[in-house]
């Protein structure tokens, strides 16, 4: 597909930082906006024929500039699991067993292959009710994400030789900056982002601190304070706007509402994990996730110097900052005396990383247990490190390689 | 070269009179005529879909959607033949968009298209727009005789003429990526052969494709009876889809088409869950002259207007070489989207039915007519020369 069109502040951005520098720990480096690759659907070249929404196929072929790409695009645009779904069911070969929960893997001791992966199927989530029930297969693969993937495999006591199953969760920890522009860039248009500022992801710097992506967001305020919906009812209540006064002063400032997204590296470490404790457990009595997650002065040092950059773009550009961090934010910590806030990403890695040896990792390169030779694990939990890309292209390309292992192992 | 729907009659009496399309200036003409026809379908059915909520009427709003999206493939289609044998392609002007009510421009004068808020009755207008031809006696005209009209002065000017006809003028077409959204590809039209299966695709999506065998890059075979299916299928191989007018049909009786049934069958299937309430009650075929007296609402109507003249213009301009410029059109096409829902929310004050407004889909541009301006002419002329 073509690229998805750059907005109006993505060119904003281009034009007014064209030249800028930065240094960091003593080596120059260039600040230049280039589009972000996208899993949403644009343009397509030559035969191409993008894929539009499961259910009306029709829908979605393009990304409508809904500006409401989250949780799910409204138009299937943004692609989603179903899409990848429905092409495995039309293929006659897999069925789905809806509200059905896997809680337990059984062991054969003589040969160390899963022989059964047992499921709780529920009616209804609002009753404990539930029935077990049992499914076997000649592979087994594991395929609900880092949290669950570990929680599934502590529960049942499989593949932990190494004692990393749950060890080493990553995500990108996200600081916000945001302000007011001297113009409108025609904030909350567009999909959430489709610019960023790649060239600081690498360099020498690592030695010192933590690399970063920069994100330029296209909604405004919204990530930071919630903004419009969460926002204009303030002015209406605190600030006593209403009629023409609140259009305008909406009109004047909300259109000028920018905000960068710094997903900062993180270095994998034992002590960030998933494990389990029978004192936490659902409604239908399975294990949940309890998370052990800190982040560590490399990474800290790493959002101190992603701060110092946003200042610098910020004064280049004309921005009044608005940037808060404060005490009350679950996020907040500090670095050499100033604080600063980060979110998570949602980009969960690690916790049954892929490595050289039985002794230090979980999988091995074929994706697959070093345990249990018909256990295959996929997913962003087999990724040992997580960068500052966001993981779901190289977790794609993982996936294909593990189903092409997969598939060899059942023809063998 | 635009039909001025004034002299319909007179066109008609010329339809009957002559022996078909004999010269490239005919088939210019009955091609600016078939995109005229196109898009005359797309106000109706914009207004019926506009009226309706989405949210409680999704399957109406979807099934009206999916023919709207086809008719711009079909104007689309109309246009790329129109290049292909060197005429310049001319919207916007205020002939091209009719005054509803009207007959259909191609000369059906057996009925008469109003703009109407979602109904039993507009649905009616609907499937008699959309009608196959067998299923209306041999002297009624449809869409598809109309276009095999044009299908038969291709061939022969393609007889008499030979390569000569299609200059061709692939880098002024519009290519396949800007359309999407509906069923249906767009394929560059280069010969008879293409030109046939563009057109082809037009017929089988709102009448149905031929029930037997069929050659899509010879004419229609129309005198072979239409199952309920459209073409996308065998053509571009998509999902299966009904024409447009059983997608209609399904809607009138309120239930589905399933496997087995046939034209003459009708709709066997599940229910179609149908609010006929929530709808907005827009006035039938409104006019500029209801709002008089009231500025909020004038006001509203100008601005559509003013966006559906921005609109054919940035049509014309993409279909005179800037294919580019859908792009943008797109988005206006959303901002016509919000200001028709506007008026259709706002009652119209007085109004002793209790009507809502409705846009009035007029050009305000300053060309009055569509004759082929000067410079269009003089580079389609510089074409033609290079070419031949």
């Amino acid at each position: 597909m073509e690229k998805i069109p750059q907005s109006y502040l993505d060119n904003t951005l281009d034009e007014g930082l064209k030249g800028m520098t930065v240094n960091l720990s003593g080596k120059t480096y260039p600040i230049d906006v280039v589009s972000t690759p996208q899993g949403r659907n644009g343009m397509p070249r030559g035969d191409f024929r993008p894929r539009g929404a499961v259910g009306n196929p029709d829908i979605g072929q393009r990304c409508e500039g809904n500006s409401n790409c989250v949780p799910i695009c409204p138009v299937q645009a943004k692609y989603n699991a179903l899409k990848t779904l429905e092409g495995a069911i039309q293929s006659g070969n897999v069925e789905v067993r809806a509200q059905s929960v896997a809680f337990k893997l059984d062991v054969d001791p003589a040969t160390n292959l899963i022989n059964a992966v047992h499921y709780k199927r529920y009616e209804s989530p609002n009753s404990p009710d539930y029935q077990c029930e049992t499914v076997s297969g000649k592979v087994v693969v594991l395929a609900s994400h880092a949290v669950e993937n570990a929680k599934l495999m502590l529960a049942s006591q499989v593949g932990n030789s190494s004692g990393l199953v749950g060890c080493n969760l990553m995500d990108h920890p996200t600081m916000l900056t945001w302000g007011l522009m001297p113009e409108s860039i025609g904030a909350f248009r567009g999909p959430g982002s489709t610019s960023g500022i790649p060239s600081l992801r690498g360099g020498e710097f690592r030695k010192d601190h933590a690399a970063f992506r920069i994100e330029i967001g296209n909604w405004g305020w919204n990530w930071p304070t919630g903004a419009p919906i969460a926002t204009v009812p303030n002015l209406i209540d605190e600030k006593n706007l209403y009629g023409d006064q609140l259009k305008r002063y909406i009109g004047e400032m909300y259109p000028r509402m920018f905000r960068f997204g710094f997903l900062v590296e993180q270095l994998p470490n034992v002590n960030n994990r998933v494990t389990i404790d029978p004192a936490y457990k659902d409604q239908i009595g399975n294990y949940r996730p309890v998370i052990d997650y800190n982040v560590s002065d490399y990474t800290r040092a790493g959002m101190a110097a992603a701060k110092r950059v946003s200042d610098q773009i910020f004064q280049r550009l004309g921005v009044e900052q608005f940037t808060q961090y404060d005490e009350s934010q679950p996020g907040y910590l500090t670095y050499e005396g100033e604080g600063y806030t980060y979110n998570g990403a949602g980009h969960l890695v690690g916790t049954h990383i892929m490595g050289t040896r039985k002794d230090n990792s979980v999988v091995n390169t074929q994706q697959q247990s070093w345990d249990h030779p018909n256990l295959y694990l996929v997913g962003c939990g087999n990724m040992p490190t997580i960068s500052t890309s966001n993981p779901t292209l190289t977790m794609a390309a993982l996936t294909y390689w593990a189903a092409d292992n997969v598939k060899k192992a059942l023809q063998a | 070269m635009l039909q001025n729907l004034k002299n319909l009659q007179g066109y008609l009496g010329q339809c009957h009179d002559d022996d078909g399309i004999t010269t490239l200036a005919q088939l210019h003409h009955d091609l600016h005529i078939a995109m005229q026809l196109e898009f005359a379908t797309l106000p109706p059915y914009l207004c019926a879909m506009y009226t309706i909520n989405e949210e409680t009427n999704p399957s109406v709003y979807y099934t009206i959607r999916s023919v709207v999206m086809e008719e711009m493939f079909h104007l689309v289609n109309a246009t790329n033949v129109l290049i292909a044998t060197g005429g310049t392609p001319k919207l916007n002007c205020k002939d091209f968009v009719p005054t509803y009510p009207t007959p259909l421009p191609n000369g059906e004068t057996w009925f008469e298209v109003s703009l109407l808020p979602f109904s039993q009755s507009a649905l009616q207008t609907f499937k008699n727009i959309e009608v196959p031809g067998d299923m209306v006696d041999e002297n009624t005209e449809t869409i598809g005789k109309f276009y095999e009209r044009i299908q038969q002065g291709l061939e022969y000017l393609n007889e008499k003429m030979g390569d000569v006809l299609f200059p061709g003028h692939i880098e002024q077409q519009i290519p396949a990526k800007y359309y999407y959204g509906g069923g249906g590809e767009i394929t560059p039209v280069t010969d008879l052969a293409s030109a046939n299966f563009a057109i082809n695709a037009i017929i089988a999506q709102g009448e149905g494709k031929p029930s037997g065998s069929w050659d899509p890059t010879e004419p229609f075979p129309l005198d072979e009876s239409t199952g309920i299916l459209d073409g996308d299928n065998d053509l571009f191989n998509q999902h299966r889809e009904l024409a447009h007018y059983f997608r209609f049909d399904e809607l009138d009786q309120g239930k589905r088409y399933v496997c087995g049934d046939s034209p003459k069958s009708g709709p066997t299937g599940p229910v179609i869950p149908i609010n006929w309430n929530d709808i907005y009650n827009m006035h039938p075929n409104p006019t500029s002259s209801l709002y008089e007296g009231f500025p909020q609402l004038q006001a509203l109507n100008k601005e559509f207007n003013l966006i559906f003249t921005q609109l054919l213009d940035e049509l014309n301009d993409a279909f005179n070489g800037n294919p580019d410029n859908l792009i943008p059109a797109v988005k206006t096409m959303y901002e016509l989207k919000y200001l028709a829902r506007s008026l259709m929310r706002n009652p119209i004050p007085n109004s002793p039915e209790g009507y809502n407004a409705g846009p009035t889909w007029e050009y305000l541009g300053e060309a009055h007519h569509c004759a082929t301006p000067q410079k269009a002419q003089k580079a389609k002329q510089k074409r033609t020369n290079l070419t031949g």
